[in-house]
């Protein structure tokens, strides 16, 4: 799709208002394009006030930098004559520079905002002119490109061009405006899906939200498209370093069985239980939070049992010697088959006992 | 304790010298011929019935990926004697979801029946890297031998030799043959894995998923992206046409090309070059644009798979790279200005820090660059073909409604963007047509290249 020649004309033709005085000027103005709508802008009844004299300076200012085809120096001078008087024929000519510039989200904004003022304030627009804004939001309709986003997460802050969306609301509902706003930091929007509206050509599209990686999207959108994008964010996961200071101790984080210590595991942020066991140690169970992309380390410190007498190795050790001697005798006699050795677990040292278990 | 008197006892009674025979149960051996922990750094272990289920509360345990091989572990035989089976997963976990349990494909997938145990019977099952990426489902197997999924079988007893860790064929360092031209690195051939597990862009057609396997030759890359001075010099010499694009407007200031006789940026990186012209100043030098494949495997840092050029830290990007430093008016993000001394644009030289263990710089940042690769999804034939991708360059575009006009592949990140695009597996796309002041280049060179000791 061919985008518009940019209507420069538009932008002089209207250099006509902000007072009595600038009716006496638009003929001046008025050379490039015949077929652009005349202007009859409503009296000013405070026409020499030095605010409304300095606006229509500025005013004529941006007149004469259009006609140098300077669109940038002629948008500065008519922001500021708008800043100083706000008329609808000066947002209508802000309009007019920004869709010459190829800013069409802008131009559209700007264009909406001369007609509400002019419903506002009748007379300010001439009808041919209100006839010729809404011509173009229509044509500006048909440049803009749609992209209906899907966002995952909804709470991500999503940003295109380093600014965030400028919410705007139309007959069928919010939508999201790039192009507006001042640059600055992605804002959450809230829908998980929504339509925001670009200018064609390439825009960067930005994600974050914390506990996730940011997404940076580079994309180019043709004129007139209209695109869905699915935005999902990859969640940052959380690493958990699991040590002990006794060898071989076996790790459970949520009662998963996860093998002998060192272990190193990732999981999404949360609260983990771990515990840390072995065979003659008291057992060692710890709550652990972790956060998104953090990397933690948990050392177990094992404790040996606190061993009662009947658990001294000396005391069963005499008890064996007397009761040994006494079984020797008997056990010559009877000399029951020895017990069979314990079971190998190899290199990882475990034992599966698949056993008691009923289907 | 009661052990000490248990051990009091078997002294005595062991006096009568009868010698207890060996109880019934499995043992069960793990060898591998992956690279680990390239391909694998957890191992998850289970006991299943002939449902699939596990067959035990306890049947189930993950593992750090062993520090010697073979591994094994025992299994009692249980007393109402089901046929009972074992699948073992070695997986990576960088590709685990939510529950840290293994997702996707990208692992090897090794099942087996028990045989009948007759004492201490001895069974083996291998991981084999012919099987990675091949999935099976109950009563299936990857058949190590073939790659093919097939049906499950009863597993026997270890054959030697045993496969060792980075065996693989595939995988092995192939270096150079000869010298590299002066401003190059050689890049050792192996393999390793393209894309990534978890994408920053998951859903996207830019995004870096699925992973595949892939297997390239040993290549030469440029050190650094190519300069202006380089440029000009190709430009005065005849052999390659000036660039078209000049600094003027608020998308071309920052293009470094300021003409052929003007010699101020010739130490800054060349940008505001087409597709095509970047193509033509490799050809004029004897050398080509890297692949995809060969920029990603340097910038990852060859079998080290590193998310970034200079590791895996992107914690503090703006040291690290050229990255967010746009003209807070022109739209792209620059949070790295206040950090950098709000020295925007493309830098000469770049960061030091931007630099891959073979030295080659500024990978991550400061321009993003031209490959030679036409942009297809993953998802896409060009990447899809069955086995090991060896030296795939992509020459298809695979147009979608979102990317109809960009149709060449992209790498790396850039000052006009975030330290996202700078890991070494993210990748974009553009018209071959864009003239942008955010993307330059750098070459390769093929290389011929023999086997490691």
């Amino acid at each position: 799709m061919t985008l518009p020649r940019p209507v420069a004309a538009s932008c002089i033709l209207v250099a006509l208002a902000l007072g009595p005085r600038a009716v006496a000027e638009p003929a001046a103005s008025r050379a490039p394009d015949t077929n652009a709508p005349a202007v009859s802008p409503a009296p000013d009844t405070n026409a020499d006030a030095p605010e409304v004299v300095q606006a229509r300076k500025l005013f004529l200012q941006g007149v004469d930098l259009v006609k140098a085809a300077q669109w940038a120096g002629a948008l500065a001078a008519f922001e500021k004559s708008e800043a100083i008087k706000p008329h609808a024929t000066t947002t209508f000519n802000i309009a007019a520079c920004e869709r010459a510039m190829g800013r069409y989200t802008r131009a559209r904004l700007h264009l909406a905002s001369a007609l509400s003022r002019n419903r506002d304030n009748p007379g300010e627009l001439a009808p041919s002119l209100e006839q010729e804004a809404e011509g173009l939001m229509h044509q500006i309709d048909g440049i803009l490109a749609r992209v209906d986003i899907q966002l995952d997460p909804r709470s991500a802050a999503i940003s295109v061009d380093g600014s965030p969306l400028h919410a705007v609301q139309r007959a069928k509902g919010t939508v999201y405006v790039a192009g507006i706003e001042k640059p600055g930091r992605g804002r959450v929007l809230g829908p998980a899906k929504f339509r925001a509206e670009l200018d064609p050509g390439a825009h960067v599209i930005t994600l974050s939200r914390k506990g996730y990686t940011d997404a940076v999207v580079n994309r180019v959108f043709a004129p007139g498209s209209t695109t869905a994008l699915p935005l999902v964010l990859a969640r940052l996961p959380a690493t958990l370093d699991i040590s002990s200071n006794v060898r071989g101790a076996l790790v459970t984080v949520n009662h998963r069985d996860l093998g002998p210590v060192p272990v190193t595991v990732r999981r999404l942020a949360g609260t983990y239980r771990v515990v840390v066991s072995k065979e003659g140690y008291e057992p060692y169970e710890a709550q652990v939070l972790v956060h998104a992309g953090e990397h933690s380390n948990l050392r177990a410190r094992l404790v040996e049992e606190k061993i009662p007498i009947t658990k001294r190795w000396w005391f069963w050790t005499g008890a064996a010697v007397v009761v040994a001697g006494g079984a020797a005798a008997t056990y010559a006699l009877t000399r029951p088959a020895p017990s069979p050795p314990p079971y190998d677990g190899g290199t990882t040292g475990w034992v599966v006992k698949p056993t008691g278990y009923r289907f | 304790m009661r052990r000490a008197f248990l051990l009091a006892s078997a002294v005595v009674i062991g006096c009568g010298g009868r010698t207890a025979s060996a109880r019934d149960q499995w043992s069960v051996v793990l060898a591998t011929d992956a690279p680990v922990p390239q391909f694998g750094d957890r191992l998850l272990v289970e006991i299943l019935d002939s449902n699939g289920d596990t067959a035990c509360p306890g049947c189930r345990r993950e593992f750090g990926v062993p520090s010697t091989w073979p591994a094994s572990f025992g299994i009692v035989p249980p007393p109402d004697a089901r046929r009972l089976h074992v699948r073992v997963r070695l997986y990576r976990s960088a590709a685990t979801g939510d529950d840290g349990l293994p997702t996707g494909d990208e692992l090897i997938d090794a099942r087996g029946q028990l045989p009948a145990p007759h004492g201490d019977t001895a069974v083996y099952l291998p991981l084999m890297m012919r099987c990675f990426g091949v999935a099976s489902a109950a009563g299936t197997s990857c058949d190590p031998a073939t790659g093919e999924v097939d049906s499950e079988k009863e597993l026997s007893a270890p054959a030697l030799p045993l496969p060792e860790p980075g065996s693989w064929a595939p995988a092995a360092t192939r270096d150079c043959a000869s010298a590299v031209t002066d401003g190059m690195v050689c890049i050792p051939g192996g393999a390793f894995l393209l894309g990534t597990p978890h994408s920053f862009l998951n859903g996207t057609e830019s995004a870096p998923t699925p992973e595949h396997v892939v297997q390239l030759s040993p290549f030469a890359m440029d050190v650094d992206e190519m300069t202006v001075g380089d440029y000009r010099q190709l430009v005065s010499s005849g052999q390659i046409e000036a660039p078209q694009a000049h600094g003027t407007t608020d998308t071309t200031q920052f293009c470094t090309w300021l003409g052929a006789n003007d010699a101020t940026n010739d130490a800054m990186p060349v940008n505001c070059v087409t597709w095509t012209e970047a193509k033509a100043a490799c050809a004029s030098l004897g050398k080509r644009l890297p692949t995809e494949a060969e920029w990603e495997f340097t910038a990852g840092n060859r079998e080290q798979e590193t998310t970034y050029p200079w590791g895996n830290d992107g914690s503090d990007p703006c040291k690290e790279t050229v990255v967010a430093r746009d003209a807070p008016n022109l739209g792209g993000p620059y949070f790295c200005l206040p950090e950098t001394g709000n020295v925007v644009g493309p830098q000469a030289g770049g960061v030091d820090a931007d630099a891959t263990g073979l030295g080659v710089r500024n990978l991550g940042g400061n321009l993003d660059e031209w490959v030679a690769d036409r942009f297809s999804p993953y998802t896409a034939p060009c990447w899809t073909a069955s086995g090991i991708l060896v030296n795939p360059r992509c020459d298809v575009s695979t147009p979608t409604a979102d990317l109809a006009a960009l149709d060449v592949s992209v790498r790396g990140s850039s000052w006009r963007s975030t330290e996202a695009p700078a890991a070494a597996a993210a990748r974009n796309a553009a018209g071959p047509a864009l003239v942008t002041p955010r993307t330059g280049f750098r070459c390769a060179v093929s290389m011929t290249g023999g086997n490691s000791p």
